[in-house]
């Protein structure tokens, strides 16, 4: 249940740092507030049920400002969006700590929440509030506390569109001594309007300890269920009288208000027999396809379940979901009578997950018990189900403002809201890990399918029935093929847009160009690109070193901007697509662009250069200088960047990822950075070559084309030889020799592998291709950098697979050597 | 008299109302609210607000305590907006 919370949690959170960004930009944006809202709701909810205190107060003290801002009360500028954003990083730190056990501080929280309705008083000096007629949803929290019963009259009237209001009347506690009784007041108040009483209740919530407790003073509130006449200005006129004596809140009631939104304790139905009898009514036998009858099974249960709680004992302190069973069948039982469920909504599927989640809420009793789905969540997805963008939707907070009363506003964004938990039953949460075991294990299958294909070739011609072989073999092929479709999928699982990374940089961007004065556009392409999550995430820390160095070093203050003739906002592209079975990976600015010969000098005053290397440097090796470790060419170390230490990362993570990175850039115009990685790093393709009759491995992603050259295509430099292919000339190196071992005299015809790095490799034989799971090798073998790691072969030996980096440093060894 | 505070009893009868809440809860308190197990409410035939805030805090009090319930229907009604049924509180 908490880690369900978590992964929510964060899912949430990130959708609320996007969304405040996107106010700050559009504060008028009705649907970025309701979403905002709505964010902070759920996630107040879900808190409250996993008992994360924090972050149930401090989400409830932001809906209230989301609130504040959505009818109005409150203006969006950058300083709320500054508060906002400020609390919404302790907001994760709360989650955090419901994961580690440690919550920020309460007084934070307090002080947090302090500075947020801070803002609220300055709106209120300018924009009056009525505070006698408002509140938040948050104070309607004991309408599911309400008996059974009359939950179940207030969902059918307010289902039949009847104006149902909650109303709170607080009493100042020195009316007594004015001969008044609150009560026959407010009754008589109450009739006089023309309304009708649905419910009424004294609450004592407030009344004292004995020894605080004065006769003489009123501490209680009265609380009903009213049901307004057709034109409720009388009410209001009424209620005006008594307004100066009480503090009045209204709330229009909403069906999922009835419904309760966290751990439900305090009632319990444990008497086996009472309770055997409504699951044996729910789930003992099969419930009919057919309206009619369908309504009359819910019938039945609804009555059943009175029947059951009037009988059962009340007594508290633990969690029961009975009732909330009870009033969930009653309001699929009114869905099925007024609507039908939304386009690519199957009545019969929403049936079943609606008896499914009875079932559970009828078996949720006892301490601690959570439903995978709170009843209040339940309810909302049902009618966002049946009744699309109706008014029967909820809208949590809204009040009524004076002078203006109206029944269950419409929340049209709440309409406009996509999967419902109901909807997502077909979607299931998985733990990453075991998606993660799922790879390894897909794997392990396809060694095992090389190792078998190995073995068959061995056995064939053992086989002597034909008949035989050849079903062995299309087992064989079958085998092959599901093991690949097994990996295919499951390597389709773990694919993740990498919008997934770009997003968590709005805010950073936002903050470090505060930070530095400057103005900054972020802009996203090809968000929605696909790659492996594991990819996707080790991603996050080089993009971030470029997008600092980017903000820092490469974007220009607005002035300096303006002065080159440039627009005064910069704009950082964060950019993804597809190349062939890679992704590439963009950071771009229009900024000043690399000066070459100042990352020479640098590199030549840190030591890492001379200046005879410097001056025969060419410009993309020279840009390529900047990855070195420890080269800045910051003349200043900011909070940002500048110590030199976070371009020689993003090689390391690149390479770590089989990937690789290129700089381009234009003096004055900005910077491009890529990187590009494979597609997965689960399984690779491996060509198998051998020299001086060792076998060793090349991926195919390394690998440009396979070429035969006769002895003229080869001219010789010493050891370092030229290949004269159809279009180019490229540098080949033996293997054999870069292994140090000594090669076979390959007669008239050299096979050579064009490697995308533009090097050939000459090999004796090339032996053909498997898919691999390459893994890095621990110890020293695997900190040798002529290999990228190991892997197991069909016929169970290892074969080591190399880096073609490390021709490339190699060539340049050879050239020095012979120079 | 509205209201009679014996040992480990209350009993409230007839109109039981703000004029007598404060000689009723100084009664209550010098017997020892902790004290009481029956809550007579069988010739109550009038409560106000003021009357039902003491019937609220015996019974949040006195968990146990055994009610005896009034006949009157409105005084029923009254009371059981606050919760009260008859049997143990």
């Amino acid at each position: 249940m908490r880690d369900t919370f978590l992964a929510e949690a964060e899912e949430l959170l990130e959708q609320i740092g996007d969304n405040l960004l996107r106010l700050e930009k559009q504060p008028q944006d009705s649907e970025v507030i309701d979403s905002l809202f709505r964010a902070f709701h759920t996630l107040k909810g879900s808190a409250g049920l996993v008992g994360c205190e924090a972050v149930k107060v401090l989400s409830h003290g932001l809906e209230d400002v989301l609130d504040d801002i959505r009818s109005g009360r409150r203006q969006v500028d950058t300083v709320l969006i500054n508060r906002l954003l400020s609390a919404t990083d302790v907001l994760k730190e709360a989650v955090a700590g419901a994961a580690t056990g440690e919550a920020p501080a309460a007084e934070e929280i307090d002080g947090l929440l302090c500075t947020l309705r801070e803002g609220a008083a300055g709106e209120d000096r300018t924009t009056p509030r009525e505070p006698a007629w408002h509140g938040t949803d948050g104070e309607c929290r004991d309408l599911p506390l309400m008996p059974l019963p009359v939950r179940l009259d207030l969902l059918q009237a307010v289902l039949q569109g009847r104006q149902v209001v909650f109303i709170r009347v607080k009493c100042c506690q020195e009316i007594f001594y004015r001969g008044l009784d609150p009560l026959r007041l407010f009754q008589s108040t109450v009739e006089a309007g023309g309304a009708r009483f649905l419910h009424l209740a004294i609450s004592g919530e407030d009344l004292p300890g004995p020894d605080d407790f004065d006769p003489e003073r009123c501490y209680v509130a009265i609380e009903a269920c009213l049901q307004l006449p057709v034109e409720p200005g009388g009410l209001l006129e009424q209620l005006e009288f008594i307004r100066d004596d009480a503090d009045i809140q209204v709330f229009p009631v909403s069906v999922p208000m009835l419904f309760a939104a966290g751990l439900v304790t305090g009632r319990t139905v444990t008497e086996a027999g009472q309770l055997e009898r409504v699951k044996q009514l729910v789930a003992g036998t099969p419930w009919p396809e057919d309206r009619e009858s369908l309504t009359a099974k819910l019938d039945e249960l609804v009555h059943v379940g009175l029947v059951v709680a009037g009988a059962s004992p009340c007594s508290g302190g633990v969690a029961c979901y009975f009732e909330e069973a009870i009033l969930l069948g009653r309001l699929l039982r009114q869905c099925l009578e007024r609507g039908t469920p939304g386009a690519g909504s199957d009545l019969n599927r929403v049936v079943e997950d609606v008896k499914n989640l009875i079932c559970e809420y009828l078996d949720c009793h006892g301490a601690d018990c959570y439903p995978s789905l709170p009843p209040r969540t339940a309810a909302e997805d049902l009618l966002r189900l049946f009744f699309p963008g109706d008014s029967l939707q909820p809208k949590p907070g809204v009040v009524l403002p004076t002078g203006e009363m109206k029944a269950g506003p419409l929340s049209e964004a709440a309409g406009k809201t996509s999967s419902p938990a109901l909807l997502r039953s077909e979607m299931l949460r998985v733990d990453s890990k075991k998606i993660d075991k799922l790879m390894e294990l897909a794997g392990e299958l396809v060694i095992i399918k090389n190792s078998l294909a190995y073995w068959m070739r061995l056995a064939q011609n053992a086989i002597k029935d034909q008949e035989q072989a050849q079903a062995l073999k299309e087992q064989q092929l079958a085998l092959a093929k599901v093991t690949r479709e097994i990996q295919e999928a499951v390597a389709g699982v773990r694919m993740v847009p990498i919008g997934q990374v770009f997003h968590k940089f709005t805010r950073f961007v936002r903050d470090a160009s505060v930070c530095l004065n400057k103005e900054v556009d972020l802009v996203f392409q090809g968000e929605d690109t696909e790659l492996d999550r594991n990819v996707v995430e080790s991603l996050y820390e080089p993009l971030l070193h470029l997008v600092r160095n980017s903000l820092d070093h490469g974007m220009e203050p607005p002035e300096e901007r303006g002065q080159a003739g440039k627009p005064l906002r910069g704009t950082l592209w964060l950019r993804a697509y597809h190349e062939g079975t890679r992704v590439s990976v963009e950071v771009e600015d229009d900024g000043r662009g690399i000066d070459v010969e100042r990352v020479k000098a640098k590199a030549v005053a840190q030591g890492l250069l001379s200046v005879e290397e410097a001056i025969q440097l060419s410009r993309q090796d020279a840009l390529a200088l900047i990855f070195r470790p420890g080269l800045s060419t910051a003349d200043n170390i900011t909070e940002i960047s500048g110590r030199g230490v976070g371009m020689d990362a993003v090689i390391s993570v690149a390479h770590g990822l089989g990937g690789s990175v290129s700089v381009d850039s234009v003096p004055g115009s900005g910077t491009r950075i890529k990187i590009s990685v494979p597609l997965t790093v689960a399984t690779s393709r491996v060509l198998i070559v051998r020299a001086a009759a060792v076998e060793t491995g090349i991926t195919m992603d390394d690998v440009e084309k396979i070429v035969y050259l006769t002895r003229e295509q080869l001219t010789g430099m010493g050891k370092v030889k030229l290949g004269n292919t159809q279009n180019s000339t490229v540098p080949v190196l033996s293997l054999a020799e870069v292994l140090g071992l000594p090669g076979v005299e390959a007669g008239e015809e050299y096979r050579v592998v064009l490697l995308r790095n533009g090097i050939g490799v000459q090999v004796e034989a090339i032996l053909g291709d498997e898919d691999m799971v390459i893994r890095k090798l621990p110890g020293e073998i695997g900190e040798l950098p002529l290999y990228k790691g190991a892997a197991l072969r069909g016929n169970g030996k290892v074969l080591m697979v190399l880096d073609s980096k490390y021709f490339k440093g190699w060539l340049g060894h050879g050239l020095y050597r012979q120079s | 008299m509205a209201f009679t505070v014996r040992a480990n009893e209350l009993v409230l009868s007839d109109s039981f109302n703000i004029e007598q809440v404060k000689e009723c809860w100084s009664d209550l308190k010098a017997t020892g609210l902790q004290e009481l197990r029956l809550l007579h409410l069988k010739e109550l035939n009038s409560i106000d607000l003021a009357g039902s805030q003491i019937v609220f805090l015996v019974l949040r009090e006195c968990p146990g305590i055994q009610v005896i319930l009034p006949t009157n229907t409105q005084v029923i009604k009254l009371l059981g907006l606050i919760g009260l049924k008859g049997g143990e509180g």
